[in-house]
């Protein structure tokens, strides 16, 4: 019961986050100078003040800032985004498509980081001070310090262009009839490089965060209290300084979990991955509001609801935090 | 206390534990032979740095990375630890040789229930069956004394008292009924009352099991409350052994004479206790202050209200010292924190000759704060590890708008009056020990040239001998200066050597209040009665 009241709270609050995510998102877009007729204007190539008076009716532009702004909500909230001025179709609709693709990548992506950065780290702090700490700490300092898009050029020209085992760019090979098996493998295949290239940047946080947190936890007093205890080393590690260092790992990935959704962007242009990253960039350019708007709530809807999680395990994991009581 | 059967357990023989190269000595145990036997506690006391617990620890094959038996040898019941190999050492740790530690609740991890962590140590050792151990769990845990055991063995340490944690820790170190129990200062962090009955629980235990028990503590009241035999430790070497009674009342080495000393000092109150009744420099008007605190989540709406004062009222006059004296979370702190101006309180009011210090306008708060100045418990933690001593003891100064070579004058001349020279201003705060950490806290204290005083637990966190040192020289300060002082401490006897009178504090109330001698010695509330009863070694003291 209190565990549904805290959730009903906390649903609540998120509610409220995304609803000023919404508004000042709103207000930020339209701070910016230009509007969706200025840009179809100048593609059209004619300044024509009634065509642009057209366009502001048709897109209901030209009625009051909070006229405007309450619609919006009111659509937001039946999860109708309004249709894309760039497109001529309904946000909600581009976004569909999209998401699975950027989902796909930076889940990967992330997965790959986070079982790497937690062996690594182990790792490194089990062999603190010798050869296998020294090599995983420089490296994990240079995944740190590289470019995204340098390793990822880099990663093309190597495995693509020299050796040709991996594809490119995209997603599929297109115009290929394939099996269902055959055509995961392709996509899979097509994964390997952009996961492992925008894996790399959180591999390094979580092996060094890792490393830090067992060589903290290592020291502790209960470590040597277990000892005491004549435990084996193999339980020492697992119950008492893995279950307590991986506490704040716990925290780190589920906040950053939330950012998955709008930090692709960069690695989604070098591999032309058809994900929301460049769907946000495009609309960007082209001052589409609908869809920009769009992608932005939903990335903040992805943050509020990681966050949501991140306290829901770290209850579970550590009896000090209580949900309610 | 009898004597204990002469059976031997376990048998140092010319044992030397080698410290890393680089550390102050190269020695942190060199060629001590000491005997434990069945039967019996042995206190194995000494100073910080006197090498008592790298005896424990190496006795359970824990030495620290970096630390190891140089030579000699441990022998237990046959068998030889310092070349046990690793598998046959764990097998022994926990079962046969167990250990309590000082800080329960850094000792118990934190996300495992009491239960589980009794029950890992049954499992280690292969006692197997799931209701079998689940019997013993409940019976060691009622066998410490703790309360409603099939609940409580479900619970985590942070929601158990510090007491309730050792009486946990001690049900998990007996759950294999060893022969030897360690206890490396396994009542230091306790509250006096709780360390009455933690060592009462031992002792019995130790009676009823005939255990052979190493007691490490720096402490000789405990020393004097517990030990059949005393083993005492300086600088690495054994300097004394014996039995308790002729150790600590008829002790042949010059350190143990030392030592003994510098505690029954404390209890000699003869010179302590003079009559004020000039003006209250410092007056306390029903101070109150209560502390609102969010468990669980941050909209779970559960608040714990905790009246840390609670309508406290106090004089303190010119020249004249003011104990305040009680167990952790009485509220005596909170108390300091306020006259020093560091909180706020709710209500009531401190008056600073007479004047609210709240009241009065913002100039005249400037020019009175700096007169009110607090020395605190941990001399390393409240001084700047970054900022040399001189710059620690010129920066209030200068802030108040004292010229530079003026402010490095005063610094000096405190320096002086502490005991210190003038080389420690350009030394940075890990260069001294922690007696000389204290005295620049003091001299800190006393550049801005106050008229009141509040030390903080100001000895608390400091060896015997040179606690003694502080005591003197804070008492010295006070009457040359004609300062007043608040002094709080959790040790009655401690206050009952420097204060004129004690205020005993209890839940945020003052209980009891009058003159130091009468405080200590014909206490009137229950209260300071039962504090007084749980001071350890008080027969021995008197």
């Amino acid at each position: 019961m209190a565990q549904v009241r805290f959730l009903l709270i906390r649903l609540v609050k998120a509610i409220m986050v995304l609803l000023a995510v919404t508004v000042l998102s709103f207000g930020l877009i339209r701070a910016a100078p230009g509007d969706p007729a200025t840009v179809m204007a100048g593609e059209q190539g004619a300044v024509d003040p009634e065509f642009l008076e057209r366009v502001r009716e048709r897109y209901g532009l030209d009625r009051p800032i909070h006229e405007q702004l309450f619609t919006y909500v009111a659509g937001v909230a039946m999860l109708d985004f309004g249709d894309s001025y760039q497109h001529n179709r309904p946000v909600m609709e581009l976004i569909a498509e999209r998401l699975p693709a950027t989902l796909l990548l930076t889940l990967t992506a992330f997965a790959l980081a986070l079982i790497g950065g937690l062996l690594m780290g182990v790792t490194a702090a089990r062999h603190v001070g010798k050869w296998p700490d020294a090599l995983i700490t420089v490296a994990a300092l240079l995944f740190f310090a590289l470019p995204l898009f340098w390793v990822g050029l880099m990663a093309i020209l190597l495995f693509s262009v020299q050796l040709g085992w991996l594809p490119a760019f995209g997603m599929s090979t297109i115009g290929v009839n394939m099996s269902p098996i055959e055509r995961a493998l392709d996509v899979a295949k097509h994964l390997i490089l952009p996961a492992s290239t925008l894996g790399l940047l959180y591999l390094a946080t979580y092996t060094r965060m890792t490393r830090a947190s067992v060589l903290e936890v290592m020291d502790l007093e209960f470590v040597r209290t277990a000892r005491a205890k004549g435990l084996g080393e193999r339980r020492i590690w697992r119950r008492h300084i893995l279950k307590n260092a991986l506490l704040p790992i716990i925290t780190l990935a589920s906040l950053q979990a939330g950012h998955l959704v709008g930090g692709a962007v960069l690695t989604e242009t070098v591999f032309s991955w058809p994900g929301i990253g460049r769907l946000a960039f495009d609309a960007l350019l082209q001052r589409d509001y609908n869809l920009l708007l769009a992608t932005f709530i939903i990335a903040s809807a992805f943050v509020v609801f990681f966050n949501l999680v991140a306290d829901l395990i770290y209850s579970l994991a550590d009896p000090r935090i209580e949900v309610a009581s | 206390m009898s004597r204990p059967a002469e059976t031997t357990v376990l048998s140092m023989r010319s044992l030397s534990i080698a410290l890393p190269p680089g550390a102050d000595r190269a020695l942190a145990v060199s060629d001590l032979s000491l005997d434990l036997y069945r039967n019996e506690i042995l206190c194995v006391v000494g100073e910080s740095g006197s090498g008592k617990s790298l005896l424990a620890n190496a006795i359970m094959g824990l030495l620290p990375n970096g630390v190891r038996v140089a030579s000699g040898t441990i022998d237990f019941e046959g068998t030889e630890l310092t070349t046990l190999p690793a598998n046959r050492y764990r097998k022994l740790r926990g079962a046969r040789i167990a250990m309590v530690f000082q800080e329960p609740m850094t000792a118990l991890n934190p996300v495992l229930t009491v239960r589980e962590q009794i029950d890992e140590a049954l499992v280690a050792h292969g006692v197997g069956n799931a209701a079998e151990r689940q019997r013993r769990i409940l019976e060691l845990l009622d066998a410490t004394g703790l309360p409603d055991p099939e609940t409580l063995q479900h619970a985590y340490p942070f929601r158990l008292s510090g007491g309730q944690r050792q009486r946990a820790m001690i049900a998990m170190a007996l759950a294999l009924e060893p022969d030897v129990l360690i206890a490396d200062e396994p009542t230091t962090a306790l509250d006096v009352t709780t360390q009455k009955q933690i060592l009462e629980l031992l002792r019995e235990i130790q009676q009823r099991r005939r255990l052979g028990v190493l007691f490490i503590t720096h402490d000789f009241g405990v020393v004097a409350e517990i030990a059949d035999r005393v083993a005492v430790m300086r600088l690495g070497e054994l300097v004394e052994e014996g039995p308790a009674r002729q150790v600590l009342d008829h002790p042949r080495h010059g350190y143990t004479q030392k030592l003994v000393a510098a505690v029954r000092g404390l209890s000699d109150t003869s010179g302590a206790a003079r009559e004020h009744r000039s003006e209250p420099v410092l007056s306390i008007l029903g101070a109150t202050k209560t502390f609102v605190t969010a468990t669980g989540g941050f909209f779970s709406g559960k608040r714990r209200r905790v009246e840390a004062l609670k309508d406290v009222s106090l004089d303190i006059a010119q020249g004249e010292t003011l104990g305040l004296v009680g167990e952790s979370g009485s509220g005596k702190s909170t108390l300091g924190q306020a006259v020093v101006q560091l909180l706020e309180l709710d209500s009531g009011e401190i008056r600073f000759h007479g004047t609210p210090i709240a009241e009065m306008p913002r100039k005249e708060r400037e020019r009175v704060r700096p007169k009110i100045q607090i020395v605190f418990q941990d001399p390393f933690a409240s001084l700047n590890p970054r900022h040399r001593i001189r710059r620690a003891l010129t920066e209030t100064q200068v802030i108040h708008g004292t010229r530079r070579a003026d402010a490095l004058a005063q610094a000096e001349r405190m320096l002086d009056l502490v005991g210190l020279d003038q080389g420690a201003l350009d030394r940075f705060p890990h260069e001294f020990s922690g007696g000389q950490r204290q005295r620049i806290g003091i001299a800190r204290a006393l550049v801005m040239e106050p008229e009141l005083i509040v030390a903080d637990e100001a000895v608390s966190a400091l060896d015997v001998s040179i606690q003694a040192q502080i005591l003197e020289l804070l008492a010295d300060i006070r009457d040359r200066l004609h300062l007043s002082m608040l002094f709080i401490t959790h040790d009655l006897r401690v206050a009952a050597q420097v204060c004129d009178r004690i205020a005993v504090m209890q839940r945020g109330e003052i209980v009891e209040h009058g003159n130091a001698q009468e405080v200590l010695h014909a206490p009137s509330h229950g209260y300071t009665r039962t504090l007084c009863d749980s001071m350890p070694g008080k027969e021995w003291f008197v």
